[in-house]
């Protein structure tokens, strides 16, 4: 890994088309301005990661599995096993 | 085009009906080419299936079907992406996990899905905020919609959707 120190206002370049500035500094917190391409997509690491794996769990399903989704819709409420979970505890 | 394969068995997908994400999804980025199919009219969820990949598919289903007021402060880039010109040409879809008791089925309202119905580009937003939950449980929220209700964005998601 690449590592620069840098001072508040000051910036980083990356190829031709991106820059990084540092905009202000609050403790353990930095906020960044990035200027980048349209096209390019950028988030913020944790988020990304958070949908990344909701993706996986969501992927592929059975169809059995769809099918039963209109089962659900008809049911009366019922509790699901965490709620039964947390009132044994 | 014939697809062979899926979980659907094999489908017949026409061309005008193929959705891309020119980036994937997130963790299936090399999955690009989708397309959206309506295995039961009578359920309000839809199969997003891959046509790079047969085995892939997500279930989906409009969030403004059971949360009338998500509100998505769509980053401007994540528009640029599909080449969005105005909001109403935008259909938003969420991927919902169905574990093994769908009663605790779960809606991704953090990463919906953006489609341009106008060039039938898509893009998964990252919505950066505290207040969309990558598992918010939808269940009881459309128990509750059950009965005739109307569908917001119903005419664009059947414009979207292919025959299956």
């Amino acid at each position: 890994m690449l590592i620069l120190t840098r001072k508040l206002g000051e910036r980083i370049t990356i190829g031709d088309d991106v820059v990084l500035s540092i905009l202000e500094i609050h403790g353990k917190q930095v906020k960044i301005g990035i200027e980048a391409p349209k096209e390019m997509v950028i988030h913020r690491e944790e988020i990304y990661l958070k949908i990344q794996e909701a993706n996986v769990k969501a992927a592929s399903p059975d169809f059995a599995t769809f099918g039963r989704l209109s089962e659900a819709l008809k049911k009366t409420p019922q509790m699901t096993d965490k709620e039964e979970k947390a009132e044994e505890s | 085009m014939l697809l062979k394969g899926t979980r659907l068995g094999d489908i017949e997908i026409p061309d005008d009906k193929i959705i891309t994400f020119p980036y994937g999804l997130l963790g299936f980025e090399e999955m690009k080419r989708y397309i959206l199919l309506t295995p039961n009219p009578s359920i309000p969820f839809r199969w997003l299936q891959s046509i790079d990949n047969p085995a892939l598919a997500f279930v989906v289903i409009n969030p403004l079907i059971f949360h009338p007021e998500y509100n998505m402060q769509i980053p401007a880039r994540q528009l640029a992406a599909i080449d969005a010109k105005q909001a109403s040409d935008i259909a938003v879809l969420v991927i919902v996990t169905v574990p093994e008791n769908p009663e605790e089925m779960t809606a991704n309202m953090a990463g919906p899905l953006l489609i341009n119905t106008e060039n039938r580009m898509g893009v998964q937003a990252v919505l950066g905020d505290e207040e969309h939950s990558t598992e918010h449980f939808i269940a009881h929220e459309l128990r509750d919609l059950q009965g005739p209700h109307p569908h917001p964005i119903k005419d664009t998601l059947e414009q979207l959707a292919a025959l299956y």
